[in-house]
């Protein structure tokens, strides 16, 4: 799978960062990536998210409030490095 | 704030909308955030979410066709009307854009809508027919209408292609055929000899040749399969999640 994630890679990069520490919605994970990268807008999130999930490096869960989560899939834990590279991993 | 998040595709609010919502009302949206949100719209519509691959190029060519079709027809009448004398070269392009109307419908759309285009296409003929016989009241208001009720159904079978929803495609019909129509014709029967004043033709068909400029972009922008390519196979949310 060599597909690439374009412009949004190094916002998709800390997004599994941020999920390492565990299931995240939305809101806290924007939170998380702004910590980690600094000035990150919804839809530059929502664009990462999105690839993401379409690559199955993340899916969605429900957290103790019934609201939608995210949470790295088992290719996704070992992704960060090759999304650091520019790629994704097979 | 719901305004901005209606830029978005459809299938991607299906998916994302309540929780983007909900992140808009926890963390409200500064001015470069709603910049970052109509780039996210636009990159969604240029990167459908359910696709997993980039749409393949040949799926961009009903779009491009339909787009040359409108903008070489609305081309086509704005030379007409400023440099008469010297476009009647042009009229050739009517024609041509109008097979490329009809050329950008088939692939996939062809086996669901064939009857259709079928139709449109012996409208079409009828018209050119009726418009030949001898003039008589009748003939002319068979003649346009005929012609009116194709324009109006390739658009219409454009637009469904397009993935132009119900309202969307109405508004599209009334303005671009139906509407003009409505104010051009009469304008140009009291005008008596329209030859001699062609400022109608870019009331009445300018607009047509406009929103299959809008039309083809749409579908440029949202791909459709050719003849020529398999069908897109999108992943299911349940295929991914096993």
């Amino acid at each position: 799978m060599g597909r690439r994630l374009g412009h949004f890679g190094e916002t998709a990069m800390w997004i599994l960062v941020a999920l390492r520490g565990g299931p995240r919605n939305v809101t806290r994970l924007l939170d998380d990536v702004r910590d980690l990268d600094g000035r990150v807008g919804p839809g530059t999130l929502y664009g990462a998210v999105a690839r993401l999930e379409r690559l199955a490096l993340i899916e969605p869960t429900t957290n103790g409030g019934g609201r939608r989560a995210y949470r790295l899939t088992e290719q996704g834990a070992a992704a960060p490095g090759a999304v650091a590279r520019g790629g994704v991993p097979s | 704030m719901s305004r901005l998040v209606r830029l978005y595709p459809r299938r991607w609010r299906d998916r994302y909308e309540e929780e983007f919502l909900s992140l808009l009302e926890e963390r409200p949206p500064t001015m470069s955030d709603r910049v970052d949100m109509i780039r996210g719209a636009v990159d969604a519509h240029l990167n459908p979410q359910e696709q997993a691959e980039p749409t393949p190029w040949t799926y961009r060519i009903p779009g491009f066709l339909a787009l040359i079709a409108g903008a070489m027809w609305s081309a086509a009448f704005i030379a007409f009307v400023f440099w008469h004398e010297r476009a009647w070269g042009l009229a050739g392009l009517v024609p041509i854009s109008m097979l490329l109307m009809f050329l950008s419908l088939p692939g996939d759309y062809m086996a669901a809508h064939g009857r259709q285009i079928a139709i449109a296409l012996g409208v079409v003929g009828l018209c050119i027919v009726v418009a030949n016989l001898p003039y008589s009241l009748p003939t002319a208001i068979a003649g346009i209408a005929g012609y009116l009720i194709a324009l109006g159904g390739v658009l219409t079978l454009a637009a469904i292609r397009a993935e132009i929803g119900p309202s969307g495609r109405w508004t599209l019909l009334v303005l671009a055929v139906l509407l003009p129509a409505v104010i051009g014709f009469p304008l140009a029967l009291g005008l008596g000899d329209i030859s001699e004043d062609k400022a109608w033709l870019l009331g009445v068909l300018l607009p047509y040749g406009f929103a299959w400029v809008f039309v083809g972009l749409r579908l440029a922008i949202r791909g459709s399969a050719t003849l020529i390519d398999p069908p897109l196979n999108p992943i299911e949310p349940e295929a991914r999640a096993a």
